[in-house]
């Protein structure tokens, strides 16, 4: 977006001091393009008039994998779709793929609308959970191939991003924790697995210990929120072993990293149970990465009452 | 060979590297010639994986030659449930990841050569090792 | 106006059917509500609450999945409709005013609707 200067440091103006207030204002310019978010995740929020059709981000599953790993539209399906959207229009844009999957009887408007919204909410809540870089507004982009039209208002794509984080707060396990979390079924899951719903039995298959909430929602073609809401509710019923975090190799990363703005909020919330003292560096450097202004925002966690408690372990 | 025995140095730093990206979900580190050096597997069939990416890298390394497109960065392999990505470790090992389908390759790309680097060290090799590749 | 809100549209024009609400029942998105559906509380609100009650049947040793909930008050029934499908399940909520309607037709009308809802 060339008229607005500044709008690629998150630092410069006042328009732009986060991803949900930059996406406030293109909302009242009804923009159109897409927004770059580069950080750990990074992704790309996709705009139409301002609302928010498409979120992507390696941070939770696209309409593709939701698609396609839950079972609900076959490999053979989408690849006929893709062909039928690609040759549609020749020269100009690909059709929209899921206009052409609708069209094709693969799967009704109606629930592809609901897949397409469960994912721009979801991916929304993974941008807020990773470290933010910087964003830029960029008009040329094609649109997304498979979108939510019309799109979202980013003023409620915030909301639920807030409450999503706030839930899982309340439930005792700040999301931004439980993000680094990786997970294997307890010693007592197998004798209550009888009693589990389908849906949990279907995630404690699925954890091996090597996999986060994020990768096993990409395993599953599942929300990365409604998988981590299943394994707070899981590990209340103690079905569930989180792995100590792993020592990470003598030298860390070298990599630039962004640094921390404001005092760490180191939480003590109850689901990663590392020992302190035990932290290797790259872990510890990890948690402290944690912005004090998430890419989609969520309420900035008691960072004082967190530092208190720190204290007080010393 | 699984990543339950005594981690070694070189697991450690596939395990690191996995943390440190989203999306990876398996890695293997092989000679040039195909013979399994290290594994951070769970699914995947260790030596086979480190056999194939070695043919993998060295049909690249052909293919990069014979169009004339410069040297070749990594051969990678888009499937429906994510990729697979095969690097060199200067000229006589490699990395091989598996990612799922939101693997972010730009962290890959963006901590990829400093793990390269230090399991080259971890191989052996002299940053000269690495530079003629 | 998307498909999904006119699917539900749809569904106020039941008899008795004053308001309704489609969400996510596992995560708790709200994906379109039509009529009084604030006398149904918020989707977040109708997704914990089934949560609740799976919760609470399964460490009673129930077993299988929750298909509906019912809650009667002096003038609404509010019926509560999960809707299984491939991924995780949606949710169709509906008010319905007591003088119009009965709670067998109304819990029978519900499961119908959320049947067409997706189609």
């Amino acid at each position: 977006m060339t008229g607005e200067p500044g709008l690629d440091t998150p630092s410069a103006p006042p328009a732009a001091h986060s991803v949900p207030d930059l996406l406030l204002t293109l909302r009242q310019a009804r923009f159109t393009g897409s927004v770059l978010v580069s950080g750990t995740p990074g992704g790309t929020i996709r705009l139409e008039q301002g609302l928010v059709t498409a979120v992507e981000t390696p941070g939770a599953p696209a309409v593709e994998t939701l698609l396609l790993k839950s079972g609900r539209i076959g490999e053979a399906q989408w690849a006929a779709a893709e062909a039928a959207a690609g040759s549609a229009s020749p020269g100009g844009r690909p059709a929209d793929l899921g206009a052409v999957l609708v069209a094709q009887g693969a799967i009704g408007a109606a629930e592809l609308e609901t897949v397409c919204a469960a994912a721009v909410f979801d991916g929304a809540f993974a941008l807020a959970l990773g470290r933010p870089g910087s964003w830029q507004a960029a008009e040329a982009d094609l649109p997304a191939r498979i979108a939510l039209r019309p799109g979202v208002e980013p003023g409620r794509l915030s909301e639920e991003t807030a409450r999503r984080v706030s839930l899982l707060t309340r439930l005792g396990s700040p999301p931004r924790e439980l993000a680094a979390v990786r997970i294997r079924p307890s010693a007592q899951a197998g004798t209550a697995v009888a009693r589990t719903s389908a849906r949990h039995r279907d995630i404690l298959v699925a954890a091996t210990g090597r996999r986060t909430a994020r990768d096993l929602a990409f395993a599953l073609g599942r929300g990365v929120f409604a998988v981590m809401l299943d394994l707070v509710r899981m590990d209340a019923g103690h079905l569930l072993h989180r792995e100590p975090a792993t020592a990470a190799p003598g030298v860390p990363s070298v990599a630039p990293r962004t640094p921390p703005s404001g005092p760490p909020p180191i939480s003590d919330g109850p689901l990663p149970r590392r020992i302190r003292g035990e932290q290797p560096l790259g872990a510890a450097a990890a948690r402290t990465g944690t912005p004090a202004q998430g890419a989609l925002s969520a309420p900035a966690e008691p960072t004082a009452a967190h530092e208190k408690s720190e204290k007080n372990a010393r | 060979m699984s990543s339950q025995t005594t981690p070694t140095a070189l697991e450690a730093e596939l395990k690191s590297l996995r943390e440190r990206v989203m999306g990876i979900a398996e890695s293997v580190v092989a000679t040039a010639d195909g013979l399994l050096v290290a594994a951070d597997t769970a699914t995947v069939h260790a030596e086979s994986a480190a056999a194939l990416s070695a043919a993998m890298l060295g049909l690249g390394q052909r293919t990069a030659n014979e169009v004339g497109l410069g040297g070749l960065r990594d051969v990678v392999t888009r499937c429906n449930g994510g990729y697979t990505v095969v690097l060199a470790i200067g000229d006589r090992a490699l990395l091989m990841i598996l990612g799922d389908e939101g693997l972010d390759i730009a962290a890959l790309h963006r901590e990829s050569p400093a793990t390269i680097h230090r399991l080259a060290e971890l191989l052996g090799m002299t940053p000269a090792d690495l530079t003629t590749a | 106006m998307r498909a999904l809100e006119r699917s539900l549209s749809a569904v106020l024009d039941s008899p008795g059917v004053i308001g309704a609400v489609v969400a996510d029942a596992v995560s708790g998105l709200g994906h379109a509500s039509v009529g009084e559906h604030r006398l149904l509380g918020t989707a977040a609100e109708l997704a914990e609450l089934v949560g609740l009650v799976d919760d609470g049947l399964r460490a009673a040793g129930a077993e299988g999945e929750v298909e509906s909930l019912v809650v009667s008050t002096s003038r609404h029934h509010q019926v509560v409709q999960l809707i299984a499908r491939q991924g995780d399940p949606l949710l169709l909520a509906t008010v319905l005013d007591r003088t119009r309607t009965n709670l067998a037709l109304a819990v029978r009308q519900t499961a119908d609707q959320a049947r067409e809802l997706l189609a």
